[in-house]
């Protein structure tokens, strides 16, 4: 075949890809153009004199287990250089992972189903597919970086380092696209493909975190998260490195779409792996199943929850006190963490991040139903005698149980390793586990939206999703953004006692348990009344 | 119990209506299924067979008509009605990451349990490597997982939708073998098909559908009528066919004839095209569209028989 007939079609999948996605494409440029915006515009509350920022700078270079996170400061003068140095490394996961599923979403994950064969079926050459993925994967970036530079720009911050900042992210995560490229031929199913993305992009922060955390490592220079940050954008920009980004990913990419032309539809570099011949006896029930399906993805978490934990123990303890001695810094953390002993409020802010993380963690366990239904396996499941509650609740026990151990896990974590760093494990671990058990109603009550509109009407399932944006943006830029406190309060996260570094209140506990408890009883109340597939 | 279950009926359905917002799935729908019938569910694709079959199965709620599966009513008593039958959807969907074997033992364990030399001889029947897992299984694969699960199980009552939509012919021809032993063992299966060569080999009675409304219903032979051939006859003499009884939609256009015929007719329509001189002669069964738009839609257009 020729390169013109092998590309034949790319133009028609990507308007088809773009249409699938347009509300994807927009909801994302949105929220990750107006955050780093917010961001930068945070820095003149925080930060207002040159003096407190170069004090920051160097409350920062005591402190290199944050400096192993978010990358060096290259300007801390400049409120561009700030913007770049908290949002850089951040903003190259995020979108790294978005634009990954993104291409596999097009590319295996329609293989799978067998959408390939529906479309591939027309004059669509080989290579068609591939490259329209790559494309739309592309716009998701593009539709990232033209808004966020023309925000920048309009605030007033220079314009070649907010172009600088911008591209520097974007052509990071090309490499990513370009990995999730080969990923995808590589092999068989959707989830295996997400999995090796995932895991490259994992190991890619990794390894510019160590590179970081140490000074002159080369360890920096083997990962697209060191390239982006030695951009140095807002810090005389070195742009040959953006050219490095943008020409690694093509190559990948290019490798991926030659592979994909090369195979037969439905085939893997990497043979599917066999299973057993016949089921263990505990898959004779829903919650057995929703445990064989799920537990792969929910170790994955408890995996990820202790690690970030014990990171998160050994900063307080490395940090506490450097942060101490910056008293801008220290307001922060107490408002945001709600009390005026600053390990504690540490305490109750990090498991916050897990309460957060713990809620998505359900939203999506309990959305496994919602696609059960959609493809058809909820009216297979269902055509045997079982009620519809009891299908539901194994998919639903997992979602909340496992989001409590989530963020119990992630709790202990913190507990264990900053108890043994101040010689009294059992008052940290007892602070950390009772913070993170003071967290569950409000996660529970997230999960419970969820849930309610699958019960009630699958159709508004992103409810759940939004109302967590929402809590993330509260929770952790309200007070930045200076959002009103009423607005703040809709968050249920908000209303959560800030024990040990406040007293305890029950009431809010109970209110919130008792809205849980509600949304349970009327899902269960729709689910029976609806239609199947409603 | 109600007197239609002891004279041994397992489904009615009388006057259903389903409406989806706007659009009617289900118009005044009526299917009757007796004890030990093989029943052919027809109609072509988009006519309401899934939209029923969920009713029965106590999915989607109907929003009018009476209905009754084995006595019970399916909407309240479902769960009753559902530990008496196995049900094969028509587009088979899986866990991804378990196996087949592991997919058709939740699936048979749910339903109470199967004979587990049974599954073993319809994995080999069916041609299924249990361990293959599902993500790499193609639709039919898929299908068969799900009639394995469902022809393992012991139910009164068996709903296959488009069971061989995705099958290779072989494994269509393993499915008709299973569906006459259960009709040897005096089971009840409803088969739901746009195919009407499907039904003919293996029902015994049928329900014809189109547009959510029941349009015909009865013993398989009494709908002989439905089978008739297409024929395109070019003779060199004009053919004449008229006056034959079972001949239907006769067009003539100089020496080329089309018409439709009862298959009890047929050698008399040959008998004359012969005389008139055979040019040439083009023959195939109806498509159910076919016939839908010829028998339902306007009246025969020839000599009725």
């Amino acid at each position: 075949m020729t390169r013109e007939a092998k590309l034949a079609g790319t133009s028609v999948h990507i308007r088809l890809g773009l249409r699938r996605d347009r509300i994807r494409i927009i909801a994302w440029s949105a929220t990750l153009s107006v955050l780093i915006v917010g961001i930068a515009t945070s820095w003149d509350r925080l930060y207002p004199t040159e003096e407190s920022r170069r004090q920051l700078a160097a409350t920062l270079a005591l402190n290199p287990s944050l400096t192993a996170i978010l990358g060096p400061i290259f300007n801390p003068i400049n409120t561009g250089g700030l913007t770049a140095w908290r949002s850089i490394a951040g903003y190259v996961l995020v979108l790294g992972l978005v634009q990954s599923f993104v291409v596999i979403r097009h590319t295996r994950a329609d293989e799978q189903v067998g959408l390939v064969e529906l479309t591939g079926s027309g004059s669509v050459g080989s290579a068609a597919r591939a490259s329209a993925a790559v494309f739309i994967a592309m716009t998701y970036g593009m539709a990232f970086a033209v808004p966020t530079t023309l925000g920048l720009a309009a605030l007033g911050l220079s314009v070649g380092g907010s172009l600088a900042l911008t591209v520097a992210i974007v052509g990071a995560s090309a490499v990513f696209i370009g990995v999730a490229v080969v990923a995808a031929q590589a092999a068989h199913s959707s989830r295996g493909a997400n999995g090796i993305s995932g895991a490259t992009i994992a190991l890619a922060f990794v390894i510019s975190a160590i590179g970081n955390s140490s000074t002159n490592s080369p360890l920096i220079w083997l990962s697209p998260f060191g390239w982006a940050e030695q951009v140095r954008a807002f810090a005389d920009e070195r742009w040959w490195l953006i050219a490095l980004s943008l020409g690694c990913g093509l190559v990948l990419a290019a490798t991926g779409v030659l592979i994909s032309s090369n195979r037969d539809v439905g085939s893997s570099l990497l043979p599917p792996r066999l299973g057993r011949a016949r089921a263990r006896s505990y898959l004779s029930s829903p919650i057995g199943i929703a445990w064989r399906i799920d537990r792969t993805w929910l170790m994955w978490w408890l995996v990820g929850s202790a690690l970030l934990g014990i990171v998160e123990g050994s900063i307080l303890n490395s940090s506490l006190d450097a942060m101490s001695a910056n008293p801008a810094l220290t307001k922060l953390i107490e408002q945001l963490g709600g009390s005026a002993n600053l390990a504690a409020a540490f305490i109750v802010l990090m498991i916050g991040i897990f309460a957060l993380a713990a809620s998505g963690f359900a939203i999506a366990t309990i959305g496994r139903l919602g696609q059960a239904e959609a493809t058809g396996l909820a009216e297979l499941e269902l055509s045997a005698p079982i009620p519809r509650p009891r299908w539901a609740a194994g998919q639903v026990l997992m979602a909340y149980a496992g989001a409590g151990l989530v963020v119990l896990t992630g709790s202990a974590g913190i507990g264990l390793v900053y108890g043994s760093s101040v010689h009294d494990i059992p008052t940290s671990l007892g602070h950390a586990l009772g913070a993170g058990l003071i967290t569950l109603p409000a996660v529970w009550l997230i999960a419970g939206i969820a849930w309610l509109t699958f019960g009630v009407r699958p159709h508004w399932f992103a409810l759940g999703w939004v109302v967590l944006g929402w809590c993330v943006i509260a929770g952790w830029f309200g007070a930045v953004l200076g959002l009103p406190d009423w607005l703040l309060k809709t968050s249920p996260f908000g209303h959560l006692p800030t024990w040990p570094g406040a007293p305890m209140s029950w009431p809010p506990i109970v209110v919130l348990g008792l809205i849980s408890a509600a949304l349970i009883v009327i899902a269960v109340r729709g689910l029976l009344r609806r239609d199947i597939p409603a | 119990m109600s007197d239609a279950v002891a004279a041994g009926r397992i489904v009615t359905l009388e006057g259903l209506t389903k409406k989806f917002g706007a659009a009617t799935a289900l118009d005044d729908l009526n299917l009757h299924v007796e004890s030990g019938q093989i029943h052919g569910f027809l109609g072509p694709n988009g006519a309401g067979k899934t939209t029923t079959l969920r009713i029965i199965l106590g999915l989607l709620a109907r929003d009018d008509g009476h209905a009754e599966v084995f006595g019970l009513d399916p909407w309240a008593q479902s769960v009753a009605i559902r530990r008496r039958l196995a049900y094969v959807p028509g587009e088979v969907a899986l866990w991804p990451n378990l196996s087949g074997g592991e997919s058709i033992d939740y699936l048979t364990r749910m339903r109470g349990g199967a004979d587990r030399t049974r599954v073993s001889e319809l994995q080999q029947r069916f041609d299924l490597n249990p361990r293959v897992k599902v993500s790499s299984y193609s639709k039919g694969n898929r299908q068969k997982v799900a009639l394995i699960a469902a022809l393992a199980c012991d139910a009164d009552l068996y709903i296959f939708d488009e069971p061989t939509d995705g099958l290779d012919p072989l494994m269509g021809e393993v499915f008709r073998q299973e569906v006459d032993d259960l009709k040897a063992l005096g089971k009840t299966v409803l088969l739901s098909s746009h195919v009407l060569a499907e039904v003919d080999a293996v029902c015994d009675h049928v329900t014809i559908i189109r547009a959510g409304r029941t349009i015909e219903t009865g013993a398989l032979a009494q709908l002989r009528h439905l089978q008739r051939q297409s024929l395109v006859i070019e003779t060199h003499y004009p053919a004449d066919i008229s006056n034959i009884p079972g001949v239907f939609d006769i067009e003539i256009d100089a020496n080329i004839v089309r018409c439709t015929v009862e298959s009890g007719a047929l050698s008399a329509v040959l008998k004359k095209a012969t005389e008139a001189d055979v040019i040439n002669l083009e023959t195939r069964p109806p498509s159910l569209e076919e016939m839908f738009l010829r028998y339902y839609d306007r009246q025969p257009t020839a000599n009725t028989p």
